[in-house]
């Protein structure tokens, strides 16, 4: 059972990584492909296009670390792998935002739930946003990420948390299903988002990275892409700020110059390079509408212990309320669950002293259930806006309103119904001024009274999308169906900041097929000019 | 808990030790009469009127003498040696109120140098440098308002306004620094509330960050054949 961790292999020694905070860097850099990011867009594109003989750099601000360094402590986890040491938050702190900062980005922490783009999402894109894309032109590009990341349906018994979903949606009579899992060979342990010990999860650090750098792509580290340095139409150069391990800048930076440059950074870092480099935005779109799938929780006490911290950690959900009212109605949510390891649970037990102590201690027998909302499909859900900190560091703005409130509040009372008919013993909404209640019509009435205000209902995420729009319609859009920036010719966006909307499912397999579509028409492109040369 | 609010004779100096000697701009004793409110003077806790004035006084020290403040706090208070960004008084004032918010004790600590003598106390040593390490990687932005938070919970006159602590944190107990937790998560001032949660994520989250901590709560931590599976092999195993 020993783990081969493949940055640790024979294979590994000609790879060419190198650290950006500790190596010496040249002045200038030239290559084929800039990829700035390394999570599911940066990945995919990476493995594409280096395999297509292209030269590619691919840059990484956090560090590399790999299986070797999974040891499944919270503490250390969140510290090394998170951006901001998984304490990122909106401008105004009340929506808490989990995003990966290593190599292999959210993909390295994620919790492997991995779904097609809905339908709905793809058909509201051409409608209102004229997005190219659909699911029958998608299907081929799915089909081939869901092999090569082997995503497939699980079907080991779920844990007992994700049971009671189950269990709650079953008795309920709303449906439910088992969720598709990029993983191969796994283990059952549970620690997913500490970074897989077991190198099971087929996240990008130990899929595509390894195989661009096989195929001679460049990694560099601890490298963030600060500035895109623009002339007339077309970038020149990107200059690269080396970070410390804290995400502090070192004095050296470096340029890069490429024929191509992408950015994949995110849906808060490709606005920030943008915004930064003060890029053409003629009808102000970069860094608006980015949408969270803003997600609020519920947490029962089982009459016997459930263990929620060992097993898979995702793999039941119910759509049964996500389109509850069509698809520009009153606000949907999907139903999951979620770990519970210490750290993470105390971020939702909530109180203090003794009362939230009092909470901790039920940790064994905890079932949690979250409710994502399905953000960015009515007028009243017109999500954040990417900011720069006086740091020049990005933050995002998302304000909160009467519209989000109801469907938080909605998704309240359809958890409590949930775990309630899965037999829980009480329940309690996670909200500052909730105490739990032991009976469904109790607790009925407590969500009722229950103040919809920031702070004192803490909301998490960890889907942030939007922000680099795609479409034919330049003015509601930064890039076009393909990726490619409608004013600058040689720059693409290819991650998630792409979306016109939040996805209404985990977003990670919208990511990689929307990347490969975009670095394959790429690749066809940069072939073409290379040719030309 | 009503004396908590009870306004000290102003003839006698309210503090006696070093975590008072932060200089104050000439205009405090004017922004501390406007901060104190008689409302709270009754002793009904922290009032909106006193949070509301205290917000509004603190943006004016934020125009007008609020620099020489915050230049004369980098002076006088330096970030506590091996450490990111915490200053021996932010290190009193986390001391004073974690009991309250985890609702551990502490072992009996003093003062924060004290803790860096004592083998026995390093518990206590290593959740401090772990609450550092978050603070710093926060950004500079999320940084300054937290310190920010830890300034007006040390800075005397809103210190008493915002918790009702008269004395130094040193003297706390654990019943005034949960009466005005309490306070502030039901408050109807947002501030308030954000200040609560921001206070207690950070203090919980790091503390629970300690495996002595996570253990309590029944987690029997990773298993322990996947520890075993996963041990790194040692170099000399390797060659």
């Amino acid at each position: 059972m020993a783990v081969v961790d493949p940055y640790r292999s024979d294979k590994s020694y000609h790879w060419d990584i190198r650290n950006a905070a500790e190596d010496d860097m040249p002045g200038v850099i030239e290559c084929d492909v800039v990829i700035s990011g390394t999570g599911a867009g940066g990945g995919i594109c990476a493995e594409i296009l280096s395999q297509a003989g292209l030269r590619v750099i691919l840059l990484e601000e956090g560090g590399l670390q790999t299986s070797t360094d999974f040891r499944m402590k919270e503490g250390e986890a969140y510290d090394n792998l998170y951006q901001q040491g998984a304490a990122r938050a909106t401008k105004d702190g009340a929506i808490t935002i989990l995003q990966g900062r290593t190599v292999g980005g959210s993909t390295t922490v994620n919790w492997t739930s991995s779904f097609r783009t809905p339908e709905q999402t793809l058909k509201h894109w051409q409608d209102v946003f004229g997005v190219k894309h659909s699911a029958e032109s998608l299907d081929s590009s799915f089909s081939w990420v869901e092999q090569r990341l082997n995503i497939t349906r699980w079907d080991v018994a779920p844990n007992r948390n994700n049971q009671l979903l189950a269990d709650g949606c079953q008795n309920a009579g709303w449906s439910w299903k088992s969720i598709p899992r990029n993983i191969k060979g796994c283990w059952n342990l549970g620690y997913c988002g500490m970074g897989c010990p077991s190198n099971a999860k087929q996240s990008m650090l130990v899929t595509t990275i390894p195989a661009s750098l096989e195929a001679g792509a460049t990694l560099i580290t601890r490298a963030r892409a600060e500035k895109l340095i623009i002339k007339a139409d077309q970038v020149d150069y990107l200059a690269v700020q080396p970070i410390d391990r804290y995400g502090k800048p070192l004095e050296q930076s470096f340029l890069i110059k490429a024929r191509r440059y992408i950015l994949a950074a995110g849906a808060i870092g490709s606005p920030a390079i943008l915004l930064r480099s003060s890029a053409p935005d003629p009808y102000n779109r970069v860094g608006k509408r980015t949408f969270l799938h803003p997600v609020c929780m519920s947490v029962a006490v089982m009459p016997d212990k459930v263990e929620g911290y060992y097993g898979a950690p995702q793999s039941v959900y119910s759509d049964h309320f996500l389109w509850r009212d069509g698809v520009e109605g009153e606000l949907g949510y999907k139903l999951e669950s979620t770990p519970l390891h210490p750290v993470f649970t105390s971020l939702f037990a909530l109180g203090h002293g003794d009362t939230f102590k009092a909470r901790m201690q039920q940790l064994p027998r905890m079932q949690s259930t979250i409710a994502l909302m399905r953000d960015g499909f009515h007028e009243q859900s017109q999500g954040g806006q990417v900011l720069l900190n006086s740091d020049n560091t990005p933050v995002l703005d998302y304000p909160l309103n009467d519209y989000l409130w109801k469907g938080i509040r909605d998704s309240l009372l359809t958890m409590a119904e949930l775990q309630f008919s899965a037999g829980a013993a009480s329940v309690r909404p996670v909200h500052q001024l909730a105490k739990r209640g032991g009976s469904w019509p109790e607790v009925r009435e407590v969500i009722s009274n229950l103040p919809m205000e920031r702070f004192k209902m803490p909301l998490g995420s960890a889907h942030v999308m939007g922000g680099c729009a795609m479409g034919e319609n330049e003015k509601l859009s930064v890039v076009n169906s393909e990726g490619q920036h409608h004013q600058l010719e040689n720059l693409s966006v290819i991650d998630g900041s792409v979306f016109p909307t939040s996805i209404g499912a985990n977003p990670q397999e919208s990511v990689y097929g929307l990347a490969a579509v975009m670095a394959d028409s790429l690749c066809n492109h940069e072939r073409l000019t290379l040719y030309m040369y | 808990m009503s004396d908590i609010h009870q306004r000290p004779d102003r003839s006698t100096p309210a503090t006696s030790s070093g975590m008072e000697t932060r200089p104050v701009a000439d205009h405090e004793d004017a922004l501390f009469d406007d901060l104190y409110s008689p409302d709270s003077r009754r002793g009904s806790g922290i009032t909106r009127r006193g949070v509301l004035k205290t917000a509004i006084a603190f943006t004016l020290a934020g125009m007008t003498g609020g620099i020489a403040l915050s230049v004369s706090r980098c002076s006088r208070q330096e970030v506590l040696q091996g450490f990111l960004v915490l200053r021996p008084g932010d290190a009193s004032v986390l001391i004073a109120v974690s009991p309250a918010i985890t609702g551990d004790d502490l072992p009996e600590v003093l003062s924060p140098s004290e803790l860096m003598a004592d083998p026995d106390k390093k518990d206590v040593l290593l959740w401090l440098q772990l609450l550092d390490q978050k603070l710093f990687q926060l950004g500079t932005d999320m940084t300054k308002e937290y310190l920010q938070l830890f300034d007006l919970l040390q800075w005397l006159p809103t210190r008493r306004v915002l918790t009702g602590q008269w004395s130094v944190w040193q003297d706390a107990d654990k019943e005034q620094v949960s009466l005005f937790l309490d306070q502030w998560q039901a408050s109807p001032v947002e501030l308030l509330n954000k200040a609560h949660r921001a206070f207690t994520a950070l203090i919980q989250s790091t503390w629970y960050s300690l495996d002595n901590v996570a253990i309590s709560t029944g987690y029997p931590g990773p298993p322990l054949w996947a520890l075993a599976a996963i041990a790194p092999v040692s170099d000399k195993e390797n060659q």
